[in-house]
């Protein structure tokens, strides 16, 4: 099965719009751009939004699973050599009471234990660490979005489970975790294209300078969106000619805009004043993707 | 001495805006950032005189690309695929390695080590509302409880040399296990909460959060306009049924991303407006809640 398109909207700030963009550009292409499938990714797993935007049908639930060690206390013979591989404190032995005992809400499933056992008393079994929901909205039109309650120290495996589901599908917008922990990373990680949401205010240019170039190792290609223009945005346009970095567009800052997201709207669906704005974003992608 | 927990959701509820005016309004008081993102709220505090200082951290690993054979034995033995193969080259995806030890255990010639690092920093810095506690190095969801926990306890070291009596604690993110340890240690919690379309059912999460860690929030009901009234109107019954005070309702206003467009807080810029005397009123019922509770 051939490679999806996948778009990646990144912000490294929450609050920049960028989930609200990847609502209207999804919308968009969906409407007016032929595919054999479109699929929505929402990698926020602690605050899921696109799904408050759409009207959402039955969803089909996967489990994701990572190894975790289990003891078996008669082989064990409290060497401790597990207790100090644990880098998060989740094998803990107490040598007044001759017991080892494994915090499951500590551990993070990274195997160490695992490796450095000489006695064979740590074995692997699967534990449930979160799910993820395909969730069809329309014919041909899926949202994957994933349970809030997976603990956040599982956020980069189940991504990485969400993310392999995508690539099931033909074309794939991402709405990127804000940040650049490993999180953030994990969502846009190996996308066609990135598109950076960066707000026209004073301190965006210093956010172009110092994330894009972590980002670049990243993805495919890179571009930048700037949200809620008021002006002109030096700093940026600076950095974008510097780079040789595209900007895809200057979203106007549009008061009716905002207000429609805020009212769980998605603005190229209901009024035709934007069409032409996500014409261009459109357009803008293709050259970027072929060049 | 009174500690306040503030947090918002998911990051567009104004959080940055409206604590900048209340470091404004509260007189000098001692700021513990804690979200580990870049924050649109120091740019607004405008940190001075900063020091850093190293925070011991887990290992990482060093690749040392040019002794690699390639032999992609660590290919198979990574399970958490962050080890992959470009044609000839081994590939190292940072973010996805937890530092497990498999790989290095394996390695025949030892190109795999491990190193600490020490370029996880905890920021110092003085600002024109008081004292500033962040860190702008980018600290993972794994390591984030131990930092919380060291920003938090340097704030407190400062409150006691400097006798300051208030701290602001802005919650990281999220409701995991930093955010809780933060919130549990704070007096009170406020949430700031904003009409959009998810709001009901993030503030009900997080109602119940803030009572997980021992408190009965606050709740600020920030960009209220007439065109969103009705969720506004779901928002406000909502926190009567439970109980839950409702501390104001400041209007959605423009004037909000043009002070911050300036670097200043909404009081500095403009005094004397609509919005302006909303979050005036909404700072002295919360600095009345605290002085009941301390």
């Amino acid at each position: 099965m051939p490679k999806p398109l996948t778009i990646a909207f990144y912000s490294p700030v929450s609050g920049n719009g960028s989930s609200l963009l990847a609502l209207n550009l999804f919308e968009y292409y969906r409407s007016f751009c032929e595919s054999e499938n479109y699929v929505l990714l929402d990698c926020d797993i602690s605050y899921p939004t696109l799904r408050y935007y759409l009207e959402v049908g039955e969803a089909h639930t996967t489990d994701v699973y990572a190894e975790m060690p289990h003891i078996l206390r008669e082989k064990c013979i409290l060497c401790k050599v597990c207790e100090k591989a644990c880098h998060f404190g989740a094998i803990r032995i107490s040598g007044s009471i001759n017991q080892v005992t494994f915090v499951e809400k500590k551990c993070i499933a990274c195997g160490a234990c695992l490796n450095t056992c000489r006695h064979a008393a740590i074995v692997p079994r699967d534990h449930k660490i979160g799910k993820y929901m395909v969730s069809e909205l329309e014919e041909k039109t899926f949202l994957i979005d994933a349970g809030q309650d997976v603990p956040e120290r599982f956020h980069v495996p189940v991504i990485q489970a969400m993310k392999a589901k995508a690539m099931n599908y033909s074309f794939v917008i991402i709405d990127a975790k804000p940040g650049l922990s490993a999180e953030s990373l994990e969502s846009i990680y190996d996308a066609d294209l990135l598109i950076m949401v960066a707000d026209a205010r004073s301190f965006a240019g210093m956010h172009c300078n110092t994330i894009l170039p972590d980002l670049k190792k990243l993805t495919a290609k890179q571009s930048i969106l700037i949200n809620r223009c008021a002006g002109k945005p030096v700093h940026v346009h600076e950095y974008a000619i510097q780079h040789n970095i595209p900007i895809i567009y200057e979203m106007p800052f549009d008061e009716k805009f905002q207000l429609t997201g805020m009212n769980g709207e998605i603005a190229v669906k209901k009024q035709t004043d934007y069409l032409s704005a996500f014409d261009t974003i459109a357009s803008n992608i293709e050259k970027i993707l072929n060049s | 001495m009174s500690a306040i927990a503030f947090t918002g959701g998911r990051g567009n509820e104004g959080l940055s805006a409206l604590l900048s005016a209340f470091g404004m309004l509260a007189g000098t008081s001692v700021l513990a950032e804690c979200t580990f993102t870049y924050s649109r709220l120091l740019r607004l505090m405008d940190p001075q005189n900063v020091r850093k200082r190293p925070v011991p951290s887990i290992p990482r690993f060093n690749f040392d690309a040019d002794r690699c054979s390639h032999c992609f034995k660590c290919l198979d033995i990574c399970k958490h695929n962050a080890i992959m193969r470009y044609g000839d080259l081994i590939h190292y995806a940072e973010h996805r390695c937890t530092a497990c030890g498999s790989c290095i255990r394996w390695c025949p010639l030892s190109v795999l080590q491990f190193e600490y690092d020490d370029d996880v920093l905890l920021s110092y810095a003085e600002s024109r509302y008081g004292p500033l506690l962040y860190t702008d190095s980018i600290v993972d969801a794994l390591h984030q409880p131990a930092m919380t926990s060291v920003i938090l306890e340097q704030a407190r070291q400062m409150m006691n040399v400097r006798k300051i009596h208030q701290l602001h604690i802005r919650l990281p993110r999220g409701q995991g296990e930093a955010a809780a340890i933060a919130a549990s240690s704070a007096d009170a919690v406020v949430i700031v909460t904003a009409p959009y379309p998810y709001a009901l059912a993030d503030l009900k999460s997080l109602v119940l959060f803030s009572r997980k860690c021992g408190h009965l929030p606050l709740v600020l009901i920030n960009k209220v306009h007439p065109s969103n009234i009705i969720l506004t109107d779901v928002l406000n019954t909502y926190c009567q049924g439970e109980g839950i005070p409702v501390a104001g309702k400041i209007p959605y206003d423009p004037l909000f991303p043009e002070a911050e467009q300036l670097g200043l807080s909404v009081i500095e810029y403009d005094s004397a407006t609509n919005c302006t005397s909303a979050v005036k009123e909404a700072w002295i019922n919360i600095s009345q809640r605290i002085a009941n509770i301390t």
